[in-house]
């Protein structure tokens, strides 16, 4: 089983705060985490930022949200976009083993503007 | 894609269906009636043609709504926020769902055909995504037949472990009522799309007891899709008596073809109901 979820989230207007992911297709309503289906994998295809200068920090954990750890941080410097594609060769982020595997994505910004976006491509798949 | 499947995974025209009964019986050795062997049966079909030859898809919502019962990963007590969604950390209750049709012969189950239909079967694909819903079948429905160690522990969609993602492949029989189990171990609020792919042949049991052999033994090239059950209830086999007058033919090794011809020749003439046979 492979499926592509493309996960976007505005950021709010706040200086920090978490990301409520959703995927227009598939969620009912967003989140600020994700848990992982039991024993698949989390690998990222791709990273889109946009809108105004923010950072944005993606973390795991492996149980269940009670601790996080940031695995990798993405910083859009300046108005514009910034992305990039694992073109072919995504990268596994989290995998999960017992069901308590969750992600999320938090930013942080200088000015508490909701003028920026996030855009991930992550195939949740239970093949290697 | 095999030789009597198409690019659908449906069976073409003139091909066999084998559909395996997985519960192991016991019963006299046809070569020493004093001996007692187990073995395994299963039904073997002609596919005589493809009603919905360019027409294979149906494509609709997961069949929930905000009353729908489910069950939970946790201990809450979900419900669904709106029509087709599945709850986070939620699986569906022990009765299942059905995908009702108005128009159908059954309309809370459009899978669902009686006895009069032996001359049809449904063949069916289903693909639910995101494909990390878990998705089951249980035969007959309401009945969840996951087992680990024999029947020492129950399994399935709401358990750790024994369970599918995303597809799964089922032959209803008529007389046979199934229903099917979705579950979705995130903490996300999922709205699944269903895809089936299906076939609605037009079938018949073949009444050469030759032919039968030689596709259970494999030397005649068949498709073959096992029932989802674990524990042969009995509605099962009276819903295959009531339909075709048999539960299946015996699978014999293949060093015993006088001994199979034998037996499925007495199933074909004295079990199969007659308008069954092609």
């Amino acid at each position: 089983m492979r499926e592509i979820i493309r996960l976007t989230a505005p950021t709010t207007a706040a200086t920090t705060g978490t990301f409520t992911l959703t995927d227009p297709n598939y969620f009912y309503a967003g989140a600020t985490s994700f848990r992982m289906p039991l024993g698949c994998k989390a690998k990222l295809w791709s990273y889109t930022l946009s809108g105004t200068a923010f950072t944005a920090t993606l973390a795991v954990s492996m149980d269940n949200g009670s601790n996080y750890t940031d695995i990798a941080r993405w910083d859009l410097q300046s108005a514009g976009i910034l992305s990039e594609t694992y073109e072919g060769r995504p990268e596994v982020f989290l995998d999960s083993r017992d069901g308590d595997e969750v992600f999320k994505v938090t930013f942080a910004q200088a000015s508490a503007v909701a003028t920026s976006r996030i855009a991930l491509v992550v195939e949740i798949s239970d093949e290697d | 894609m095999s030789s009597v499947t198409d690019r659908y995974g449906l069976v073409k025209d003139g091909g066999y269906l084998v559909v395996s009964n997985p519960v192991v019986q016991t019963g006299r050795d046809p070569t020493d009636s004093s001996i007692s062997i187990r073995y395994n049966k299963a039904m073997v079909f002609k596919v005589l043609a493809r009603q919905n030859v360019q027409g294979e898809k149906f494509v609709c919502d997961l069949p929930t709504t905000t009353a729908t019962s489910f069950r939970s990963y946790d201990s809450a007590t979900p419900a669904a926020t709106a029509t087709g969604c599945l709850p986070a950390r939620a699986y569906t209750a022990a009765s299942g769902l059905q995908f009702d049709m108005t128009g159908v012969e059954n309309t809370a189950d459009m899978w669902d055909l009686d006895h009069t239909y032996y001359d049809r079967l449904f063949h069916v694909n289903l693909r639910v995504s995101p494909g990390f819903v878990r998705v089951g079948v249980d035969m007959p429905s309401g009945t969840s037949q996951a087992r680990f160690q024999r029947t020492k522990k129950s399994i399935g969609i709401g358990s750790d472990f024994g369970w599918r993602y995303g597809s799964t492949e089922f032959v209803p029989f008529p007389e046979v009522d199934c229903s099917y189990q979705f579950g979705n171990t995130t903490n996300v609020e999922l709205r699944p799309k269903c895809a089936f792919t299906y076939g609605e042949y037009v079938v018949g049991i073949p009444s050469d007891p030759d032919i039968v052999y030689k596709v259970l033994i494999g030397k005649e090239p068949s498709h073959s899709v096992t029932m989802p059950i674990s524990i042969y209830d009995a509605a099962i086999s009276q819903g295959l008596i009531r339909t075709y007058g048999t539960d299946g033919f015996r699978i014999f090794p293949n060093t015993q073809y006088s001994a199979a011809i034998d037996e499925y020749q007495a199933v074909i003439t004295s079990e199969c109901e007659s308008r069954v046979l092609v």
